[in-house]
């Protein structure tokens, strides 16, 4: 044993290894248990600095037998009166400002002590995840580390007596820039403790080592600090030696103050407070729902001071107001952008409506609030007024980047210094946001990006910072960009790492053509596995221009007069291995996002477009799913294969359809063809027969100029029987697999489900369909369903139809992924295909759902052992997770690019269109054009002369008034057909260009 | 829990060790002379357990009594109060203990001498006082201090030690967090050799890690053998200069 | 090891004698050495390990948990468990309930969080193996293991009945525990004399045993006759009776200063 003296509390192990004792509190439900956990110290944790001579001596190699890397440069930069230094950055720095750690052009050579990291930890995942991300990217631009400063044994603090944990922590990120200050001090190099708390800047006195800064004082020494200090966080009052940043004054509208943590927890357990996610009403912004699993119906909050500071998205904590200040939904339309536009970002006044109308609310006690529950729930069942509740409480913030523009009228033309100015957000259930700016001007016109830092209560409106500048506004690369951002989508290119993953042979990669070939054996010996389909005449068949062939067909009649069906799958886990970079970046990304213009990929073009692509004439890997099918398309048996195929020919929807139709062609292709063709019509037969439901939704295809690429003119997609061809074997491909993955997995095979829709979701739908046309839709099964849907007719006009169809696709609940440990079995039904099992197999190179169920195949056939990822229930609920959001945010930006090119569209030309009510509010109507595939809101100022003559009736869905211009008495019931004006209007206050409808 | 840093990019675990260290290993033995033949306290980690051998000795039932060799009797008494919540059922009769005390007995029948003993009960008396994770390496190396100090003949030193796998990497000697966030395996070995008298894996883990785990298992093993061995050393030193003195 | 009837009768003789001549040479008011080490079970909030000279051993644990004591007013639990006897046997249960009302006489006060939560406290102790009978050495194991219990600091209000708050703890600090439980001494009766702390060989030949509770400078309940040994036992004096408590109220304080000394 060594004989160095050993501090109180440590226990000596080994040379350079002593232990200690963790002790804590865990308080969890209320509980409070005392913890105890061993806390080794060590002293082989290196400084990571090139410019060390030391550290070198001390290292230990880590499992994969690999030594760590030394990141920070030998020779950081100088900085003014800094020096050559590294920068160690505090917890508050990291949540602060993450953009500016990550921004290209500052903050190199930076020390992450571990303390921090565990503090962003808990504060905020994903910010750890950025830092984590930053630390290991290795590439030598940023030089991030981070610094076990817990473990090593000259920088570990034990808390003082009284401390509080944060002056302890504080204390032990000083700790370490002492250290990192004497270890390097023989190499020239500075330690400058970047913080925001004064108090730790205080801390430090002439006598220490190393330099203490704010971020503003650092930002300023740097060489390009005026356009830094620009993208500096906007927190309230968190610099407080900045006087400027800190003379807000404090008599400024005041939001309640939230609840403490022990009060939230107590009214959570025993029933009088609820947590749940704030969904902004898509047409009044004031006016918010939290969905509680208690109450059959959201619960209503309205108003500014009752949402409390919720952004859209917010989890939050909810309290049940007074039933006399319950309300309904509110029938009113309001938008952020329109209300209150007057407000001056420098003085926040206070608020018309709303003032302390709850100041009564907190006397009532705990035991009056459960009571108030119960009548909350019998007033559901009831008609109109809604239990209305308040917000005391945020969880978790949804905040991320938001794309918006410079309000114009609050900027200051004249003054070319900082000025506090309005952003509107583009998405309109959001509040402005205020920021800090000196490019105010500069900044007009364009698209930014903002984060939002803070909303304090004596904030009327929450507080952020400018990010960065996308463009002018409706430049196509700007508002493609926007949108892209808007749905976290991430559109950067692949990363080198990431291409690190792919054959190095790149395009001239070839299938082996012996797939008995001893040498290639050698190198893959999986391809014994393989079976050789190259005989098969297999084709595919995908929408024209199609580069990213996922799946190709075969068909061919058994010698018993059976059909041997197969569906080929390009075989992208071959490629894609678990555990790699490239899988990483792929699982995160979840789905390839088609953009009008642009498609945004989940795996890099050279697997999509090439290597895995199943392109005509060529070997490629696929994943082979092949039936035997008899004359009524019963499945008699399913194999499952890694095979090596050959396509034939790589048709469109409409080649193919030709060739079939075309009856001079008899060759065995055509023949396997019409096979697959009369299969898939019996298949689709039992399908609908089953109650596969046939919905609709108001989707149009935009025509590219294919030389200006100026958007042309727009389209209804229409369907053909190819298309379906396809779609009926991809449907029984993913079924068979899901079935077989579920069978070799039974706790984490990836499926996905779609959920019966409550009949709350159809309540409106149907009062309106009953008022109106006297019709209903019936929600015992979805055969009932389907049925239904098919009943609502207008002999009078055939759009009806789809409309209702588009109608109800609204109220069904959106599939979802999952793994099948996350259900039981019956649970696992997918509503609108009607099918008791599915899952997504058939488009690898464009969903990540798919990667994972291939994996889960391949393993269940014995192909390959399945990564441990792929069999753990945790990790499959971290994929889920991801790839469900990806897959909502991939549509909706699909949506909204269609949106922005139908938008240029009707810019050049205005028109007349047939379109129909969908909802009649108190003050205005909301009308969808098919045409187009708009829908927009008519205001009552729009409609009528004197708004408060007209009339609304709730019961019957109308609006009576009298007509603008003409002056004739009008009524408007929901669903009546009307002729609206189409135009494209750019707002003068948000400068977002949308349909504006005008009544004919 | 996936949220902690199981084993960080830096190469260090939750807990402050390597990939391939053991925690903290404190030994003695001849504790409890009083009550038993042979004992000992074993502190590994924060696992704390006394074991007390008792025998060999007449059988106080005749069922016991085996005219070829000794019986092995052991039993496990896991404290209620041995895990941060204190448990509100007694863990005597749960399956879990049952099976850890099958499991011992099979792994110490056949490197205790039992022949050299017949018609003898041996009985093994174990208390877990604290338990954080490898709890059934810990009582394995706890056994075989007690019956070394009992004198019960023995062919070999067996060392117990439990080894997770956090995705691709091998954990030696985890303790109860890790134990929660992965799959593993506790290992038997016995003495210097490469040969296994006991092989727990409770959760799955892929065939071809394995070799792995056990290999980092069977080093980590052999580094508590010589600790039993240097503490046994230490203790036996102590007994000779005491009776020396005499 | 069973003493044989000679062996009895010659130290029922000579304990029965005035002045009593006890075999290991105490006068009738001494205890035996203990040998105590208190909290050597981190995870736990307070713990002690307590070994007598002839070897018992006892270990206690406390831990701790937050109830609401208007639903459970049970805030103070014992288990008890004697190696090698099952958790049913007449001296688990016979100890178990002694010691529950032992426990009527603490101060629930003390456990008090908020106007709805308490800590609960569980106590349970761990008879390695005992000699003599293990009241004693149970009782000096609980309360040095309950002197050094420290547990988790309340930093949430006190008044949570109007509005309800789960308490919440501080991260890191732990409070000391003030709770004192009553001591409980065992007695053996020979004849006309009366001594504390019995040996093994002593209850062997006691003719009775006496169990009497002491807290803050007196006597409290429970105080019980026990049979120590299946063979001796006979009735004996009231007289007897008070000489025992006066031998407690002497020298109880003598043993709680040294216990809390530790």
């Amino acid at each position: 044993m060594s004989t160095q003296t050993v501090l109180a509390g440590r226990k000596r192990l080994s040379e350079g290894l002593t232990v200690t004792q963790k002790v804590f509190v865990r308080s969890r439900n209320g509980g409070a248990t005392k913890i105890v956990r061993e806390h080794y110290l060590r002293n082989d944790i290196p400084c990571f600095s090139k410019a060390c001579t030391e550290c070198s001596k001390i290292l230990v190699p880590d499992a994969n037998d690999k030594l760590p890397t030394f990141v920070l440069s030998e020779n950081p930069a100088k900085l003014g009166k800094l020096g050559k230094h590294y920068v160690v950055v505090d917890t508050n720095i990291v949540l602060l400002a993450m953009d500016l750690l990550e921004n290209p052009n500052c903050f190199f050579d930076v020390i992450v002590p571990q303390i921090v990291l565990d503090e962003v930890r808990n504060r905020s995942y994903p910010v750890y995840t950025r830092l984590r991300n930053l630390c290991g990217a290795n590439d030598d631009t940023k030089r991030f580390i981070v610094f076990h400063n817990e473990f090593h044994e000259m920088t570990y603090v034990n808390r003082k007596p009284e401390e509080s944990i944060n002056d302890r922590n504080d204390r032990a990120i000083r700790k370490t820039c002492e250290w990192y200050a004497n270890h390097l001090k023989d190499q020239g190099i500075n330690i400058v403790l970047l913080t925001n708390d004064r108090l730790n800047r205080e801390s430090v006195t002439k006598k220490d080592n190393f330099i203490t800064k704010s971020l503003y004082q650092y930002a300023d020494t740097l060489p390009n600090s005026d356009e830094i200090k620009d993208l500096i966080p906007n927190y309230d009052l968190t610099d407080t030696t900045n006087n400027e940043i800190a003379k807000e004054d404090l008599a400024e509208f005041t939001y309640p103050e939230y609840y403490s943590q022990a009060r939230i927890l107590g009214g959570l357990k025993s029933g009088v407070l609820y947590q749940g996610n704030v969904q902004i009403s898509e047409y009044n912004f004031l006016e918010g729902s939290v969905t509680l699993p208690r109450f059959s119906k959201p619960v209503l909050i309205v108003g500014q001071e009752n949402l409390n500071r919720a952004f859209n998205g917010d989890q939050v904590i909810v309290e049940l107001l007074p039933q006399s200040e319950w309300k309904a939904p509110s029938s009113i339309a309001l938008d952020s952008e329109h209300f209150d536009v007057n407000d001056n970002p420098d003085i926040d006044e206070e608020s018309e409506e709303n003032v302390n109308q709850n100041g009564g609310a907190s006397i009532i006690s705990d035991k009056q609030r459960r009571l108030l529950a119960k009548d909350a729930i019998l007033a559901q069942k009831a008609k109109k007024v809604q239990p209305t509740a308040r917000v005391v409480g945020i969880t978790r913030r949804s905040w991320r980047l938001y794309v918006g523009q410079i309000a114009p009228n609050s900027v200051d033309l004249q003054s070319n210094g900082t000025q506090n100015v309005f952003v509107i957000l583009m998405d309109k259930c959001l509040p402005k946001i205020r920021i800090r700016t000196r490019r105010a001007n500069e900044l007009l016109d364009k698209r930014i990006v903002i984060a939002v830092d803070d909303w304090p209560a004596t904030h009327k409106y929450p507080l952020g910072h400018f990010v960065r500048d996308l463009g002018g506004i409706e430049t196509v690369e700007a508002e493609t960009e926007a949108l892209l951002l808007e749905h976290d989508v991430e559109y950067r290119p692949f990363s080198r790492k990431v291409l690190e993953c792919l054959p190095a042979e790149g395009h001239d990669w070839k299938t082996p053509s012996n797939i008995k070939d001893p040498e290639a054996l050698a190198n893959d010996p999986l391809l014994a596995k393989r079976t050789d389909l190259r005989d098969k005449l297999i084709c595919s068949i995908d929408p024209p221009g199609c580069v990213d062939i996922d799946d190709a067909l075969h068909a061919k009649r058994l010698p018993n007069g059976n059909w041997e069906v197969g569906v080929h799958i390009a075989d992208v886990t071959h490629f894609v291995k678990p555990g790699t970079a490239l899988d990483a970046e792929g699982a995160s990304r979840g789905t390839s996002v088609y953009l009008v213009d642009k498609r945004i990929d989940m795996l890099p073009m050279l697997l999509g477009t090439d290597l895995c692509s199943l392109k005509p004439y060529v070997d490629r890997f696929a994943f082979s799913v092949i039936w035997e099918l008899n004359e009524d398309a019963d499945i008699v048996n399913v194999d499952f294969t890694k095979s090596v195929i050959r396509s034939r020919e790589a048709f469109s929807y409409e080649q193919a359809q030709v060739r079939i139709d075309d009856s001079n062609q008899k060759d065995e292709l055509t023949l396997g063809m019409r096979a697959l063709l009369h299969l898939s019509k019996k298949l689709k037969q039992k399908r609908l027969d089953a109650g596969a439901l046939n919905l609709a939704s108001p989707e149009v295809k935009v025509h590219m100029d294919s030389e200006t690429s100026d958007p042309g003119e727009v389209e209804i997609k229409k369907l053909l029987a190819t298309n379906s061809l396809v779609e009926e074997f991809m449907l029984l491909a993913n079924i068979s697999v899901a079935r077989k993955i579920y069978d070799a997995f039974p706790q984490t095979a990836m499926l996905r489900r779609h959920a019966a829709p409550p009949s709350t979701n159809f309540e409106l739908l149907n009062e309106m369909l009953h008022q109106r046309k006297n019709m209903t839709i019936s929600l015992e099964s979805s055969k009932a369903l389907a049925d239904s849907l098919d009943r609502c007719i207008d002999p009078q006009d055939a759009y009806f139809n789809t409309l209702v169809r588009i109608m109800s696709t609204r109220c069904m609940m959106a599939a979802q992924y999952f793994y099948s440990g996350a259900y039981s079995y019956p649970d696992f039904k997918h509503y609108g295909l009607a099918v008791d099992i599915y899952t997504h197999f058939t488009s690898p190179i464009r969903r990540y759902c798919d990667v994972v169920a291939h994996r889960q195949l391949a393993a269940a056939i014995d192909y390959e052992p399945l990564s441990l990822m792929h069999r753990d229930k945790n990790k499959m609920d971290m994929v889920c997770r991801n790839i469900n959001k990806k897959h909502r945010n991939a549509q909706f930006a699909g949506r909204a690019s269609i949106e922005y090119y139908v938008g240029q569209v009707m810019r050049n030309n205005e028109s007349v269109e047939t379109g129909y009510v969908i909802k009649v509010f108190n003050n205005g109507i909301v009308v969808l054009v098919p045409k187009f595939g708009v829908e927009g809101l008519i205001r009552l100022e729009n409609l009528a002369d004197d708004v408060n003559a007209a009339q609304f009736d709730e019961v019957e869905f109308k609006l009576s008034f009298t007509a603008k211009g003409s002056g004739e008495k009008k009524n408007i019931h929901v669903f009546d057909k009307v002729e609206v004006e189409v135009k494209s209007v750019l707002d003068p206050v948000t400068s977002k260009r949308k349909a504006e409808l005008l009544l004919k | 829990m996936s949220r902690l840093e199981i084993y960080s990019p830096e190469g260090l675990r939750l807990d402050g060790r390597r990939w391939n260290e053991l925690r903290k290993f404190d030994a003695s033995i001849n504790t409890h002379a009083h009550l038993s033949d042979g004992s000992s306290y074993l502190e590994q980690g924060n696992n704390k357990i006394f074991t007390l051998v008792k025998g060999p000795r007449e059988p106080s039932q005749r069922s016991q009594l085996d005219q070829s060799k000794a019986t092995l009797n052991v039993t496990v008494n896991i404290t209620r109060f041995s895990k941060f919540e204190r448990s509100k059922a007694s863990h005597k009769n749960e399956r879990r203990t049952l099976e850890i005390q099958t499991s011992l007995v099979r792994t110490f029948e056949k490197n205790l001498m039992l022949q050299n003993y017949p018609r003898t009960v041996i009985d093994i008396e174990i208390h877990v006082l604290q338990q954080d994770g490898g709890l059934v390496g810990s009582l394995i190396n706890g056994i075989t201090l007690a019956c070394i100090d009992a004198g019960i003949a023995m062919y070999d030193y067996i060392s117990g030690v439990s080894v997770g796998l956090y995705d691709t990497v091998p954990l030696l000697d985890i303790n109860s967090l890790e134990e929660n966030a992965m799959s593993c395996a506790t290992l038997g070995v016995v003495g210097k050799t490469e040969k296994l008298s006991l092989l727990l894996v409770e959760d799955k883990i892929p065939l071809d890690r394995l070799e792995n785990v056990l290999a980092i298992g069977i080093a980590g093993a052999h580094r508590i053998r010589d600790l039993m061995d240097q503490e046994l050393r230490r203790h036996a030193q102590k007994r000779i200069a005491n009776s020396s003195k005499k | 090891m069973p003493l044989s009837v000679a062996e009895k009768s010659y130290l029922y003789e000579s304990l029965a004698n005035t002045p009593s001549i006890r075999p290991d040479g105490r006068t009738p008011y001494q205890f035996r050495p203990v040998e105590v080490y208190t909290d050597f079970l981190p995870s736990s909030n307070g713990s002690s390990r307590i070994i007598a000279s002839d070897g018992s051993e006892c270990i206690v644990s406390v831990k701790c948990k937050v109830v609401d004591h208007t639903v459970d007013d049970d805030v103070f639990e014992i288990g008890i468990d004697i190696a090698n006897e099952r958790d049913d046997s007449l001296i688990v249960e016979s100890i178990t309930s002694l010691f529950n009302n032992v426990a009527q006489g603490i101060d629930k006060e003390n456990l008090r969080l908020t106007k709805r939560y308490s800590f609960k406290i569980y106590l349970d102790v761990l008879v390695l193996s005992s000699f003599s009978y293990p009241v004693s050495l149970i009782s000096f194991g609980i309360y040095t293991a309950l002197n050094s219990t420290y547990l988790p600091k309340l930093i949430s209000s006190f008044d949570d009945l109007e509005v309800e708050e789960l308490p919440t703890f501080h991260d890191y600090d732990l409070i000391k525990l003030e709770l004192k439980v009553p001591l409980v001494f065992v007695l053996a009766v020979v004849k006309d004399n009366i001594f504390v702390d019995p040996a093994s060989n002593e209850t062997e030949v006691a003719d009775n045993g006496l169990i009497v509770s002491w807290t803050n400078g007196k006597i409290v309940a429970p105080i019980r006759t026990i049979a120590l040994n299946d063979t001796f036992t006979k009735g004996f004096t009231p007289k007897l009776l008070q000489e025992g408590i006066k031998l407690i109220e002497k020298y109880a304080n003598d043993i709680v200063r040294a216990l809390e000394a530790l």
